[in-house]
């Protein structure tokens, strides 16, 4: 796509992730087995021959940027190709931090100009698809938009959840509103955006740049459908933000069957950086004589000598004699000691199951405060390095801090309970 | 290490694996779901503190040449480091592909001299080991030794033809060596790891260019050194595997297997590259409703529903519902059909096995199938058989692509 360069914008912190996101930002956050959330924009750009990439970071970046690293995995590397880390940063103004999606861009300019690109896209790092962007710039171009939004269609009763949008016979957008408690459109935007380079710069000059808004969806959109040409262009493969804990878990465990989920992992062609401390060298998956293992994603370096099933296990995880994990989702490294049960939870890196645990994860319900909005609808979800003690017992909605001392847990831990203390964050 | 220079021969390519050394040498050969055979060396040279290496090859090294590259897996990049493959090169005396391991050293004494080091540590590309080599030089500078040899003892020696069997004295210095001969001479074996001061092994190539027949280490440098240098043994104990034979090439595999496998990939720092064709990219390995899974190797973006038990996968690999695959190493990309049966098969990349097909037997030597070969729908292809790369099979009368293994297939 010569002629258009990508600002990706990776600074959320995607809050109802709860303990995944407490040393990470969203985008950061493993996914699939083996990939970050950040891997399938990243790829999708690759894919796209899309030669230059501002990555907007922000919230605890460390992870990030080593896993983004020089792009070099994304093929960013070489003459007239590149990605660009773009923290925030200081100028005359002493601006700070960036103080929205749209802000993100404003700031970035200094990234954007000197590349002179024709059109800019902008996305984000949050959400797990694989799109043509190249058919989305062919569609802007034909309909002669100035810009133009990926939208696809939604539950009805998702709405709150998306910026909605509402669009004439032509395909037009006429109207756009963030998050409304009802609307009569089912088109929701996926905040892909393609901008023709003067108009991206005109309407953040009027409304970032006149201290009118900062924000995308709330402030930039309204302006934009007043003055000038806004298209939609619709979507209909597999989308998902993946914001909560369980649509995080749901979406893990729909690599299980690529077929009936449209996630299809195999085909992807999803890149990843592969110099990651514990991949690079990691063995193929080993699987022992007493082995179980249906409808499982199994990585490299893995060692099973329990039964698995609809489960997701990432690099290095190790699964006892005797242990049972079903319906979850085991991040790298993560060891389930002999005679453990888990049920539908959410394990972060390397934390430890001991012996003769229970993992009891169910139905329904939510997890305490400040996790309640996480919505693990009867997920246990650990935090990484956390160590549950041998015969444990967790029951649903549980929230483990990452890093808890085995001698911190109660021999039981009451439903929607909360272990741990959060670690203090340095800095902030 | 820096006063020892390294070279990794990984020239040959061994007649008795047949399909498999068709397009690659030995060392290039593939091995435990993503390695291939040179890993172990030049693992073992890097985890013994080896900066520079420099590797001999001559047969088809072009996908040896791809996995080295510059020697980053083995975290060979940076000053004073690196990985250097050396192949036969025309001069003004004239070409000549070398003629033997001892003409393929003697060609390479300018980079060996280049090191500026006192020994040359010499060893093979294509046996499977982990190895600290350190040891091995102090014992060497202790000795006084001009060449010191690693020698392992084998419980059981084979019969013959297969080994180079050195005796000692009670000192440990090496008194007869002799190649491959009819009767084994001893209990000890050499694994054609050789540490030898650079002063003396120059001399001994200059002598034999003037007077070797067959230019080789093992064959006349050697035996040459026994009667007029210090020679000395060095014995190694752990594992080793010749992988000589398709059948013992399947149980170096099969090693990996054991909860606590004889084959220690995390001791021996064993490094592969996985870069290449994007293998590191590839998704978990993908286990269906229905699939069975046992006493098994199996590397990402594999996709099992049938029954595999004792096996090695490769990435890409696809087992179908109802396929049954037992005791057998499958390369990268093969497809396995519905309700087909293998029994101690050994499939090179990229092989089509169609629907029903029955391959090998539970007891047999291995079956060997060579690179993207193509089994038709209920072929049979019976145990020891090989058949060649890229043929199908059965064969058309004009494509004769099939043979029986060659005698000797059986020996261990």
């Amino acid at each position: 796509m010569s002629g258009t360069v990508a600002m990706l914008l990776a600074g959320g912190g995607g809050t109802r992730l709860g303990v995944l996101v407490e040393r990470r930002s969203k985008p950061a956050v493993p996914f699939g087995g083996r990939y970050r959330i950040i891997d399938m924009v990243l790829s999708n750009l690759m894919h796209a021959a899309i030669d230059w990439v501002g990555v907007a970071t922000q919230y605890q970046p460390l992870s990030l940027m080593s896993h983004i690293g020089t792009g070099r995995a994304w093929n960013y590397q070489g003459r007239g190709r590149g990605l660009r880390i773009l923290p925030p940063r200081t100028g005359l103004a002493a601006s700070d931090w960036y103080r929205g999606t749209a802000d993100a861009v404003w700031q970035s300019m200094d990234f954007l100009r000197p590349l002179r690109p024709e059109r800019v896209l902008v996305v984000s790092g949050d959400h797990i698809y694989r799109m043509n962007y190249r058919l989305m710039e062919q569609f802007h171009l034909q309909v002669g938009a100035e810009v133009t939004l990926a939208v696809l269609e939604v539950a009805a009763g998702d709405c709150s959840r998306f910026g909605m949008v509402w669009i004439d016979e032509l395909g037009m957008v006429r109207h756009f509103e963030e998050k409304p408690d009802r609307a009569d459109t089912r088109l929701a935007s996926m905040g892909i955006y393609l901008f023709n380079w003067e108009c991206l710069v005109d309407v953040l000059q009027r409304v970032v740049g006149s201290g009118g808004g900062t924000d995308f969806g709330r402030h930039v959109f309204p302006e934009l459908l007043r003055r000038r040409r806004v298209a939609a262009y619709r979507f209909d493969g597999y989308w998902r933000d993946v914001g909560t804990v369980s649509a995080y878990y749901q979406a893990n465990l729909d690599i299980l069957d690529t077929a009936a989920s449209g996630l299809r992992l195999d085909d992807w062609q999803v890149c990843t950086n592969q110099q990651s401390p514990g991949c690079a060298d990691a063995p193929a998956a080993w699987l022992g004589p007493r082995a179980e293992i249906e409808q499982v994603r199994l990585a490299a370096g893995c060692r099973v000598e329990g039964r698995v099933s609809r489960s997701v296990l990432s690099t290095g995880v190790r699964v006892g004699r005797g242990a049972v994990v079903s319906d979850s989702v085991l991040l790298d490294g993560v060891v389930v000691q002999p005679g453990a049960r888990v049920t539908r939870a959410v394990v972060d890196k390397n934390a430890v199951i001991g012996r003769q645990a229970v993992v009891a994860g169910g139905r329904g319900g939510e997890a305490g405060e400040p996790y309640r909005r996480c919505r693990l609808d009867g997920l246990v979800l650990v935090g990484a390095g956390a160590r549950l003690p041998a015969g444990v017992r967790l029951e649903k909605n549980v929230v483990v801090h990452a890093d808890t001392p085995a001698e911190d847990f109660p021999a039981v831990v009451p439903a929607g309970s909360l272990v741990g203390a959060a670690a203090p964050t340095a800095g902030r | 290490m820096r006063d020892v220079a390294a070279l990794v021969l990984a020239g040959g390519r061994v007649e008795e694996l047949s399909v498999l050394t068709q397009l690659r040498p030995k060392a290039a050969v593939p091995f435990g779901g993503q390695y291939r055979i040179i890993d172990f060396a030049i693992s073992s040279l890097v985890r013994s503190g080896f900066q520079r290496i420099g590797v001999i090859s001559f047969y088809r090294p072009s996908s040896l040449i791809d996995h080295l590259g510059v020697g980053e897996p083995w975290e060979l990049t940076g000053r004073g480091q690196g990985i250097k493959l050396l192949p036969p090169y025309a001069a003004q005396e004239g070409y000549s592909l070398h003629r033997g391991t001892a003409d393929a050293v003697f060609h390479n004494l300018a980079y060996v001299e280049r090191q500026g080091t006192r020994d040359v540590l010499i060893l093979s590309g294509d046996h499977i080991y982990g190895m600290d080599f350190r040891p091995l030089v102090e014992q060497h500078r202790r000795s006084g030794a001009d060449l010191t040899m690693v020698v392992k003892r084998l419980d059981d020696p084979p019969a013959s033809g297969w080994f180079g069997y050195a005796s000692l004295d009670g000192a440990g210095r090496v008194r007869d060596y002799a190649e491959k001969p009819p009767r084994p001479l001893s209990d000890m074996v050499s694994l054609t790891i050789y540490l030898v001061r650079l002063e003396v092994l120059r001399a001994r190539l200059r002598q034999n260019q003037r007077r070797g027949r067959t230019f080789q280490l093992a064959g006349e440098i050697l035996p040459a050194m026994v009667a007029e240098d210090r020679v000395m043994a060095f014995r190694y104990d752990g594992y080793w595997n010749y992988s000589r034979t398709s059948a013992a090439y399947l149980q170096a595999n099969q090693d990996l297997l054991p909860a606590r496998p004889r084959i220690d990939l995390d001791a021996w720092c064993v490094r592969s590259r996985q870069q290449l064709l994007g293998l590191g990219d590839l998704p978990p390995a993908r286990f269906a409703a229905g699939a069975r899974c046992r006493r098994s190797v199996v590397a990402p973006g594999t996709c099992i529903a049938g029954r595999v038990t004792r096996s090695i996968l490769f990435p890409g690999v696809h087992v179908e519902a109802g396929a049954r695959v037992e005791d057998c190493v499958i390369m990268n990309d093969c497809h396995i059909g519905s309700e087909a049966r293998l029994h101690r098969c050994i499939l090179d990349k990229q092989v089509l096995v169609g629907r029903g097909a029955r391959c090998g037997r539970a007891d047999g030597a291995p079956t060997v199938i060579g690179k993207a070969a193509r089994l038709a729908e209920g072929a049979r292809v019976e145990a020891a058989m090989s058949i060649s790369p890229g043929v199908g099979w059965p064969a058309a009368a004009s494509d004769a692509g099939g043979q029986r293994a060659p005698a000797g297939e059986e020996s261990p």
